[in-house]
């Protein structure tokens, strides 16, 4: 079987707030297999982008801790590398992409120097014209049209699909071997969103990257992911590939999500399901399994301890002791 | 079916681009152009589009928040412009408004029994015990506890939140609410709820509902008729089911295939539109489209196709495409990859 590229195990991340820490990940790991695509998903306050952060030693410092886990790139701990190593490795091994291409962009550089940037800070070998040439080439293969005039545009002046691009520009511009995608389309429009999956899908095809996909979408992570892991409350409720998840959800959070989405084959009108309640607060945590008061098949232990994972098939992992009954209904 | 509500009538509404020493007019983005649109009682319009496209602009010259430059919202018989001050204040007791971000659209300095209070004070309505009980009655009707009264917008969740808008839209008893993304700003599992609570008081009060919002999915869910708007103009408007099973206007087909679907076993869209959308600061010539379109023609450069009725096996189908119903994303096989 083929090694994973990127590990994580049993990542714990606790955050200081006024009076206590708060524990915003608990336990949470998974595999990123070569050339394919996972996807990460939950509800705002899920821990998902948090994950994805300190998978890469971006989380903001002094607030965060790592209190606990491993995050294993070809084998060795990003998490225990140096400072200047792990520079070596993000933005050219591990790039990744922010939800709002404006804030990502400096506002006061143009964009192609924003890119040749890239190419200065990983290959200081590189010419000038050659860094140029390759900046060019980028822009062109992400989808930007007149590569040579936009060199010098600066980011307000570029629409929101195109500010985008050069933000996906800038994050591959060395070919990683993963890319972070933190919710890369969810401040964009319907048909942009599709050109910007689309060139995901087709840049992923030419240099067989993996990637690692954060969204609270469902359609998109159908459409894009191979594998899924579905966050609640910073805990994993269940992990596996996409297509035995959706088909047969194990886990009653992610059932009850799939169900409560309209879809355009809904009858109109009709009443959809709903989970009931909220997520419980990080100061509040329920000592059991979190989900447990919102779920309509919780039993009493549930209150009692967290369950532990099941293998609900091969590669595919659960949260919940009455699983065998979500899957059989 | 049942009687006409809400009349748009050819309305446009630009803003000034001003600029230069005398701060003179030097340039128009035009949010709205030439809307006309129909609310029956007690239906729901749904209006899609993406950003920019003037769907907010047309809710809130619709609410009377914006003033059209040029056209005519009738209301319930009324022409909402030749309307007296009092005459106003009386008819913009039907209209309320739901806004997307229940965070910045309830005032944080006031108590939720307060904030749910005003409607009745601004209109005069009752003795300060009869207000308290409608409140309470608002709060069970949304499906809040009666103590949150006594609380502030902070110390609710995004749904609750969203749940005292809508209660606040409520009090009044309105005919048409206009509901701008009600649902977008919120978690996959409240929205359900919130969807829930729109349609059943649609169904208990007889409300009409103009539903905007960008999720197509979420707005055929709710709709029974949908407009789909580019660029400041209506370019498709039809029943919600048949919209979805037979778009005519070639935007509408990009639409609806875009929509990312939440199942594995069906492949993603391959209409994938090229380009940007237009600044509507300098808008295209003729069609709106016409940058974007794959079928464009000559014409589309030149002339603006009219919404035409197409009446097909006698549903209620607009469409405003001089080519519709001979062009298809499904007839153009070099766009399929």
């Amino acid at each position: 079987m083929t090694e994973p590229l990127l590990e994580v195990k049993n990542l714990q991340i606790e955050f200081d707030t006024d009076d206590v820490r708060l524990r915003a990940v608990d336990g949470i790991s998974f595999k990123v297999m070569p050339g394919k695509t996972l996807g990460i998903v939950g509800e705002s306050g899920c821990g998902k982008s948090v994950t994805a952060l300190a998978a890469v030693r971006l989380l903001p410092k002094p607030a965060s801790h790592i209190v606990g886990g491993e995050v294993l790139y070809r084998g060795q701990d990003l998490l225990k590398f140096p400072v200047d190593e792990l520079h070596k490795i993000r933005g050219r091994r591990i790039s990744m992409i922010f939800q709002e291409p404006m804030t990502a962009l400096n506002p006061v550089e143009p964009v192609g120097k924003q890119i040749a940037e890239v190419y200065q800070l990983h290959f200081p070998e590189m010419s000038k014209a050659d860094i140029k040439k390759a900046t060019v080439d980028i822009m062109e293969k992400v989808g930007i049209p007149d590569p040579e005039k936009r060199l010098k545009a600066y980011p307000h002046q570029l629409s929101g699909g195109l500010r985008q691009r050069i933000v996906i520009a800038i994050a591959l511009a060395c070919e990683p071997d993963i890319l972070i995608a933190d919710e890369p389309t969810t401040a964009l429009d319907v048909t942009i969103q599709a050109q910007i999956l689309d060139l995901l899908r087709t840049m992923q095809a030419k240099n067989g990257m993996s990637i690692i996909f954060i969204t609270h979408d469902l359609g998109v992570v159908a459409q894009l992911c191979d594998d899924v892991m579905v966050l609640y409350a910073g805990r994993v409720s269940e992990q596996g590939p996409v297509k035995d998840i959706f088909q047969n959800p194990s886990h009653p959070y992610t059932k009850g999500l799939l169900e409560s989405i309209p879809r355009l084959t809904t009858e109109p009108k009709s009443k959809l399901k709903t989970i009931q309640g909220m997520v419980p607060s990080l100061h509040h945590m329920p000592k059991g399994c979190r989900f447990e008061n919102r779920c309509p098949y919780a039993v009493d232990k549930c209150r009692v301890a967290p369950p532990d994972f099941s293998e609900v098939s091969a590669g595919r992992w659960v949260r919940c002791y009455e699983w065998q009954k979500v899957v059989a209904s | 079916m049942s009687e006409s509500l809400l009349q748009v009538q050819n309305v446009e509404k630009y803003f000034p681009i001003r600029g230069g020493l005398l701060f003179r007019e030097v340039a128009r983005v035009s949010a709205v152009n030439d809307v006309s649109l129909e609310v029956k009682l007690g239906e729901t319009v749904g209006l899609v589009g993406e950003s920019g496209c003037g769907k907010s602009t047309l809710g809130r010259v619709i609410a009377g928040l914006y003033k059209a430059s040029s056209g005519k919202v009738i209301f319930n018989g009324h022409d909402m412009a030749n309307l007296s001050k009092a005459q106003l204040r009386e008819q913009s007791r039907n209209i309320q408004v739901i806004f997307q971000d229940p965070y910045e659209s309830l005032n944080p300095r006031h108590a939720v029994g307060y904030i749910l209070e005003e409607p009745f004070l601004i209109h005069r309505m009752g003795t300060s015990a009869e207000r308290r009980k409608w409140v309470d009655e608002l709060l069970d009707t949304v499906g809040l506890p009666a103590d949150a009264k006594s609380k502030y917008p902070h110390e609710f969740s995004g749904g609750q939140r969203q749940r005292i808008g809508i209660a606040r839209a409520i009090a009044l008893k309105p005919k048409l609410i206009v509901c701008d993304e009600p649902v977008s700003a919120l978690d996959v599992s409240i929205q359900s709820q919130i969807m829930n609570l729109l349609i059943d008081l649609q169904r208990d009060r007889g409300l009409a509902f103009l539903f905007i919002a960008h999720n197509l999915s979420v707005v055929k869910h709710c709709s029974d008729r949908i407009a789909i708007m580019y660029l400041g103009r209506i370019v498709e408007f039809a029943d919600a089911h048949h919209l979805h099973e037979r778009p005519l206007h070639p935007y509408s087909q990009a639409l609806i295939s875009a929509i990312p679907v939440p199942d594995p076993t069906i492949e993603p869209s391959r209409h994938i539109l090229e380009g940007e959308v237009p600044s509507p600061a300098n808008l295209p010539s003729g069609c709106h489209f016409h940058t974007r379109c794959p079928f464009a023609q000559e014409r589309c450069r030149t002339d603006v196709p009219p919404l035409r009725d197409m009446k097909l096996k006698g549903e209620f189908h607009q469409v405003a495409c001089h080519f519709a119903g001979e062009v298809s994303f499904a007839k153009l096989p070099s766009l399929i990859k």
